[in-house]
């Protein structure tokens, strides 16, 4: 072929040529660029001022600058160890329901053969997930509303409760209906990994056992569990992380209440820093989350990385 | 390795000295940076000329730098040091589409978005060809491959065979001034490899573009090629026609690796016996013929101590040469294990006074006549014109 | 393998119980009770949707005069119908936005090599893992700042904060699977690395972008956080705030407030039935190494 035909000149004519040229050479810039300036405004700026506040006291009027006021706060006020505790439980009973429900669903499906059945079932599961963190909260707040809420009538309907109970005003049914909330929300994401963990396990191992002369219980301990172990790892952790700062979920049932029960850390420093004002105090109750997640993500992006390592090898 | 000559060997494949010369390799060296700031030399100073319409292979162990070299002469990577001209012209910093190359990739890397037709036109559509003129080039590429009949379906569609030839068909349909193939038989099953190896020697006959052809694969480098580059830890072993590297590799790495099953090396020192050479080895000894001799005699270095080297071809059952073996040409041997070839025979063997030391076999091919058998002690006979000999130091041939 | 102490017999009688717990019977009766614990809230939210004010106080598990009047009463009279608008442009706002910058950001972390890159990628999952509640103090100040307290564009920036990394992690998981032989292929044949991009490497990924695009979309449609506190305001609040702002009233219209939360589920629903396969592979997907 000739040469000319090739576009021939190593470098593009015109101002068009000369653009294209220059995209190519600084492909890298061009592509990431933007993205990078994009998270440096809207996340390195905010972050940085975090931090700043965090040094400040605002308590009174105005600010000034106390590196250590807020900091001292967060280890005196009794609110913020409620809010502690609460969240601890808070996560803690979502992870365990949202992750043990998600595996019986993902076991569950993964026996049903028929692919359309089982996407039918799937998307049915799914819209939980999909449906807004505020909506999930008036609707769980709705449904167990005292006097007009169709679990109670339900309850009495069913001669389990004589009269109207006040779940949300209870300090353990209030957490409880939080955490069901939660779960409510939480299962489908534990369920789509663990099966998907579950899809992931050739037949083969499954033959091997049966050859071997296991039952069912011994394939699920020495087959089933090992290869989901990575899956169950991320599921849960997630599931964890994300509890664990949750927001709207809480603040829209029950609103950290009644009297702080179910004032999870999040909803203690939006209270703070939007409602009250307090900057400076909900910036350093921030920074102790943050620290919190990010201990625990580092951990988990190692066993990440480990985990990879060994499907590898 | 330029201070070696004997990688200029075979410089014109053909009598036709004149050929204009299509890519030259000048010092060519890529360097990486790890990510512990260590410098990896993957090709060091490679050069290289290749003639018009001439079918290359760069071969060698994996990572020796042969794909490497082949990235920069297609311009995915850019080379540390060195220069490179394609058809006479220097293609430094030039892209790939502004070279005038097409390549064959290992796993194919066919788009799989797009039928067998898309994939085939695709070179011709970006470079904006007329459409009337791209339909003609793709059915004629597809008829010379025999895949006429595909251009509908999509490349998952497609058995590994097809895929091959539909990455063939998109190298050709533009009609480059050089091929490049990297290892494109390598995930072809055995049989399906053999019939594509043919297929592209034919192919290049009738096409008769420059190729250039990375392999593993010493059988493909031997068949396909006119001439073999050799490589090894990112340097240019020999460069040589396909026979001239069997005969006479240039040095003990190249005799190593081409040949199958792979020459035999053995430590020995050396002594006049008359006027012949006398060669022993830990086990057995050799007298070697009088050309031999003289030129081990000719050689500047020290032959005090060298490396032997015997192809398994060049043994033979001392019962079934039917010449008068002098005796220097025999020794009695060990058979530990017969294998059966059809053809021949392979037997490994041990020199008799090392009958229970492993470390001490070597492989020979002799005829399937022999009666040689596991536990007993026969006579092998060695060709003594067909041994190499090397410099233990640098390694170098002192018969080439 | 079945050792000495263990028979054929007691083997059939433990496989029996499993054989009985793995049945289809208990996988469907699993199933039922999932299905039955997920939907039901939401059907008890489109009852309540049917009622009139006066038929929720009757405490009757269907409607008995099925109305749509609650409907209006939340976007009509309340004009929450404004704030189902401002939620889809918001939510395809941010959708595009953030596409349109983590999609090739995602490519340039699965391909090339540049000072720094495993550092610049922690960077992308710290910012991922970042709890947003952290920032939601400065931001709201920034917010307050520059003007943008109670607008749209104050509430999509905090979106592409949102998932912008979240894409660009996706995005690079998806053409990490796609050989890089493919773009060497497509510049071989031609391509500058642009084109070997939009004709090659972006059509084969598009299964995955439009996963990333139907997550990121969900996502900011069910955005609260930084939705309530940069807007309650009918210009530009979202319908999630807007369901949630019937929480604060004195006597809750709970059957307005029900038809305000269906409004607010029917889109995410619709898209979970229609994409619900690029949906489970973008969660999954978003996992990966």
């Amino acid at each position: 072929m000739a040469a000319e035909e090739l576009g021939g000149a190593p470098h593009g004519e015109g101002v068009v040529g000369q653009l294209s040229d220059w995209v190519n050479d600084h492909i890298r810039t061009v592509l990431l660029g933007p993205s990078l300036v994009a998270l440096f405004v809207v996340f390195i700026y905010p972050a940085t001022m975090l931090l700043w506040l965090s040094l400040q006291n605002t308590r009174g009027i105005g600010e000034t600058f106390e590196p250590a006021y807020n900091y001292g706060r967060i280890f005196t006020d009794p609110t913020f160890w409620n809010a502690v505790e609460k969240t601890l439980i808070y996560s803690t009973g979502s992870l365990i329901l949202s992750v043990g429900a998600g595996l019986a669903i993902a076991l569950a499906l993964n026996k049903v053969l028929d692919s359309r059945v089982r996407n039918a079932y799937a998307t049915l599961i799914l819209i939980s997930w999909a449906v807004p963190l505020s909506i999930v909260g008036v609707t769980w707040r709705w449904m167990f509303n005292g006097q007009l809420g169709v679990v109670n009538k339900l309850l009495i309907d069913l001669g389990i409760l004589e009269s109207s109970y006040s779940w949300l005003g209870n300090s353990l049914s209030a957490m409880v209906v939080v955490i069901l909330a939660d779960s409510w929300s939480r299962i489908p994401f534990a369920a789509v990994v663990l099966l998907a963990g579950l899809q992931s396990i050739p037949q083969e191992m499954y033959d091997a056992a049966k050859m071997d002369g296991a039952t069912t219980l011994q394939t699920f301990r020495h087959v089933t569990l090992p290869y989901l172990r990575p899956s169950f790892f991320v599921a849960g952790l997630i599931t964890w992380m994300f509890a664990f700062r949750a927001f709207a979920i809480p603040f829209s049932t029950t609103g950290g209440g009644p009297g702080g029960a179910t004032e999870t850390l999040a909803v203690y420093i939006h209270r703070f820093g939007i409602q009250l004002l307090d900057y400076g105090f909900a910036s350093a109750v921030s920074v102790f989350l943050v620290a919190v997640t990010l201990i625990v993500a580092t951990g988990y992006v190692y066993f990440i990385l480990e985990q990879i390592e060994e499907i590898e090898v | 390795m330029s201070d070696t000559d004997h990688t200029t060997d075979g410089a014109a494949p053909t009598a036709d000295e004149d050929r204009a010369l299509s890519l030259e390799l000048d010092g060519i060296t890529k360097e990486y940076t790890e990510d512990d700031g260590s410098t990896v030399v993957a090709v060091d100073d490679v050069s290289l000329d290749v003639y018009e319409g001439e079918f290359i292979v760069l071969v060698g162990p994996s990572g020796c730098g042969k794909t490497t070299t082949l990235r920069i002469v297609a311009g995915l990577e850019q080379p540390t040091r060195g220069s490179l001209r394609i058809g006479g012209e220097d293609v430094a910093g030039r892209e790939p589409r502004e070279r005038d190359i097409a390549m064959v990739f290992q796993n194919y890397a066919l788009y799989p978005h797009k039928t067998v037709r898309g994939n085939i036109a695709f070179p011709l559509k970006i470079r904006k060809y007329p459409d009337d003129e791209i339909e003609t080039r793709v059915q004629d590429t597809a008829d010379l491959l025999g895949i006429g009949e595909l251009l509908d379906r999509h490349p998952a569609d497609l058995s590994g065979g097809q895929q091959q030839r539909v990455a063939l068909g998109r190298a050709i349909v533009r009609d480059p001034a050089v091929f490049l193939f990297d290892e494109p038989l390598s995930n072809l099953d055995a049989k399906l490899r053999i019939q594509m190896r043919t297929e592209l020697n034919k192919l290049h006959d009738r096409v008769g573009r420059t190729s250039v052809y990375v392999t593993h694969d010493q059988v493909e480098a031997m068949t396909l090629s006119d001439r073999v580059v050799v490589m090894n830890d990112g340097t240019v072993q020999q460069v040589a026609r396909p026979k001239t590297v069997y005969q006479q590799p240039a040095n003990r790495f190249v005799a190593g690796f081409i040949g199958e099953p792979p020459m035999n090396f053995f430590p020995v020192t050396t002594s006049p016996e008359g006027d012949r050479l006398r060669v022993d080895a830990d086990g057995f000894s050799l007298v070697l013929p009088p050309e031999i001799t003289d030129t081990v005699a000719a050689w500047d270095g020290d032959t005090d101590r060298l490396e032997l080297g015997i192809r398994p071809e060049a043994f033979e059952d001392a019962a079934l040469v039917e010449r008068s073996l002098a005796a220097g040409e025999t020794f009695p041997a060990y058979v530990a294990v017969v294998e059966p070839m059809g053809p021949n025979t392979d037997l490994a063997l041990r020199p008799d006074n090392r009958a229970d030391d492993e470390a001490a076999e070597f492989t020979a091919r002799v005829a399937n006549e022999t009666d040689a058998a596991a536990g007993e002690t026969i006579e092998i006979a060695v060709d003594t014109t067909e041994i190499h000999l090397f410099d233990p130091e640098t390694g170098e041939n002192i018969l080439a | 393998m079945a050792g000495p102490n263990f028979t054929v017999e007691q083997y059939r009688r433990r496989q029996r119980l499993w054989n009985l717990l793995e049945s289809r019977y208990v996988v469907h009766l699993v199933l039922f009770l999932a299905v039955f614990f997920i939907v039901s809230p939401l059907i008890w939210q489109l009852l309540t949707s049917f009622k009139t004010q006066q038929g929720v106080l009757e405490l009757t598990y269907l409607p008995t005069e099925p109305t749509l009047a609650a409907y209006e009463r939340a976007l009509i009279d309340r004009g929450f119908w404004r704030a189902v608008v401002n939620s889809v442009l918001i939510a395809t706002a941010s959708t595009v936005i953030v596409m349109i910058l983590g999609t090739p950001a995602g490519y340039v972390f699965s391909r090339f090599r540049f000072p720094f890159d495993n550092a610049v990628f922690v960077f992308v999952l710290f910012t991922r893992l970042f709890p947003p509640i952290g920032l939601v103090t400065p931001y709201y100040r920034i917010v307050t700042t520059f003007g943008l307290l109670n607008t749209k564009t104050g509430i999509v920036i905090a979106n592409v904060y949102l998932w912008l990394p979240l894409v660009i992690y996706i995005m690079r998981n998806f053409f990490i699977t796609i050989p890089q032989a493919l773009d060497e292929a497509a510049r071989v044949d031609g391509c500058t690395k642009v084109q070997a991009f939009r004709y090659v490497v972006f059509p084969v990924v598009l299964p995955g972008f439009a996963a990333g695009t139907i997550l990121t979309f969900l996502y900011s449609w069910r955005e609260f956080l930084f939705a309530f506190t940069v807007s309650t305001d009918l210009n530009s609040m979202t319908i999630p705030v807007a369901t949630f702002l019937f929480v604060g009233d004195a006597g809750i219209d709970w059957a307005a407030m029900a038809a305000a939360a269906i409004v607010a589920v029917i889109p995410s629903a619709l898209v979970v039935v229609f994409f619900q396969r690029y949906i489970v592979v973008g969660l999954t997907g978003g996992l990966k190494g």
